[in-house]
């Protein structure tokens, strides 16, 4: 048989670069409001630009799926080609999430009064900066080169975020007890955690989708059993 | 798991020379809806054909190995053709309604053949037609000429006229391929409801007919079975790299 120049490749292709886009303005908007914590980030338009950034994102989101949505309709994708459109449709989703709570990071930042007695905690913060980033990074590249061995790795460091996230949440618990007048910037850092904790999540679930697209395998709530054939029938 | 209506082992079939199956070895589940799909001239209608022991009808054509229908090997030398086709219908590309015949006839004349009583011909007739989808539309017009229906009710009225004598199995050859988009989707309806009774062997070139409707689904390539399956499987996640290009159309 012949080998067939497809269209649709072409055109998987292009959403696969807009994903890309995506995740690089994420990493972009992880990296500043990283910068903004630990006082690294001297560009006093700094919320201006991620305000914009945080826009390229939404439009890129509806472009993706827009694509996403004339394909399904059009070409009728099957095999690895509808596995491909579903992980991005589902990876479109979280990158847009994930560019959100990283906007809402850098604005939380912002307004955080700084106190020495958290210093310590800030310093922990920036280890999770470096972990979640890593993650997001990761995801990407295991994305674009559909790489089934670092998607599984990404899996295992969601459970380090989730330990720093717990530490730095006892710390500030402490604190809040001892120190009353840090209650707010405490409250902050604490939702703060939770919010980069969930960008490891959906960068968790890229990593998923990836396992989706190279095997066919659904791995996502693995306790709850694959539906009959039977019921799709219905 | 359902149980195995039809067995095949060994098949391979050939025009003089040119071998066009080779070896296929498969098994169909009883009142499923199997497809078989490949590129043109893979060996698809020539299954068909020799489920009902059709393809030996062509001079030169030759045939080897043992289709087990019901447990019986078809191709056993003490077994008359004829009565194959009674257990295995066939539904053709192109509808062909007996000229000439009435829409009563054209069900009928299977079954008069078979010697059935006139006093249960309306009966079965009726029936058949029932099953088909297309009573609703012909009661009223029985002794009208059956190629006077529209494209799709002639071939619902084809699918009656194989219902009408019982069999086991109907062979559809590309069914649709010649129908609009309404007639087709009521003929997929009408196959998903027969498979309550009989097994249906479908031939399509129409990816979407073959994974909206069938339960199993057959990828044949160059004479060769190149994967067997469940549908969903096939469409979703196929084992060999071949299936997945032919059906993705990535080769041609």
């Amino acid at each position: 048989m012949r080998k067939i120049q497809n269209k649709l490749d072409e055109r998987l292709n292009y959403i696969r670069s807009l994903i890309l886009d995506m995740g690089g303005f994420v990493e972009k908007t992880i990296a500043s409001a990283c910068d903004l914590l630990l006082d690294k980030n001297p560009n006093p338009n700094i919320m201006h630009e991620l305000k914009m950034r945080e826009e390229e994102i939404n439009t890129l989101q509806l472009r993706v799926s827009r694509v996403c949505f004339k394909i399904l309709a059009r070409e009728s994708p099957v095999a690895g080609d509808l596995r491909l459109i579903l992980a991005i449709v589902n990876a479109n989703t979280d990158l847009e999430r994930m560019g959100d709570l990283a906007f809402n990071i850098a604005m939380k930042v912002e307004s955080i009064e700084k106190d020495p007695i958290l210093d310590e905690i800030i310093h922990m913060y920036e280890s999770m900066f470096a972990q979640v980033s890593k993650m997001v990074h990761s995801s990407l590249d295991a994305f674009v080169a559909e790489d089934e061995r670092l998607s599984r790795k990404i899996l295992i460091q969601d459970d380090n975020v989730d330990q720093i996230r717990d530490k730095v949440r006892k710390g500030l618990e402490d604190i809040t007890l001892s120190h009353n007048r840090l209650i707010k910037p405490c409250i902050d850092l604490i939702i703060m955690a939770g919010e980069l904790e969930r960008i490891a999540d959906h960068a968790t679930n890229i990593a998923e989708e990836v396992i989706f697209l190279k095997t066919g395998d659904d791995i996502r709530h693995q306790d709850i059993p694959d539906q009959p054939e039977e019921e799709y029938k219905k | 798991m359902s149980d195995v209506l039809v067995k095949i082992r060994n098949l391979s079939a050939s025009f003089s020379s040119v071998t066009v199956l080779k070896n296929i070895n498969l098994e169909i589940p009883s009142r499923k809806v199997v497809a078989f799909i490949g590129p043109s001239g893979c060996g698809k209608s020539t299954f068909l054909r020799c489920l009902n022991r059709m393809h030996e009808e062509v001079p030169g054509a030759d045939i080897q190995g043992q289709i087990f229908l019901e447990g019986q090997n078809i191709y056993e030398k003490h077994i008359d053709p004829v009565l194959v086709r009674r257990k295995v219908g066939m539904v053709f590309q192109k509808p062909n309604p007996f000229p000439g015949l009435s829409i009563f006839d054209n069900v009928a004349v299977g079954l008069k053949l078979m010697g059935v009583k006139k006093r249960v011909l309306y009966e079965r007739v009726e029936d058949s037609l029932k099953q088909a989808a297309l009573w609703g539309e012909v009661k009223n017009i029985l002794k009208r000429q059956g190629t006077s229906l529209s494209g799709g009710q002639q071939q619902r009225l084809c699918i009656a006229r194989a219902l009408a004598i019982n069999p086991s199995v109907v062979l559809m050859d590309e069914p649709t391929s010649a129908l609009d988009p309404i007639s087709t989707a009521r003929i997929e309806n009408l196959i998903r409801r027969l498979k309550e009774k009989v097994t249906v062997i479908i031939v399509t070139h129409n990816m979407q007919q073959a994974s909206r409707i069938s339960d199993k689904t057959a990828f044949l390539l160059s004479g060769e079975l190149v994967e067997y399956e469940k549908t969903s499987k096939i469409f979703t996640n196929p084992s060999e790299v071949r299936t997945e290009s032919y059906i993705t159309g990535r080769f041609g």
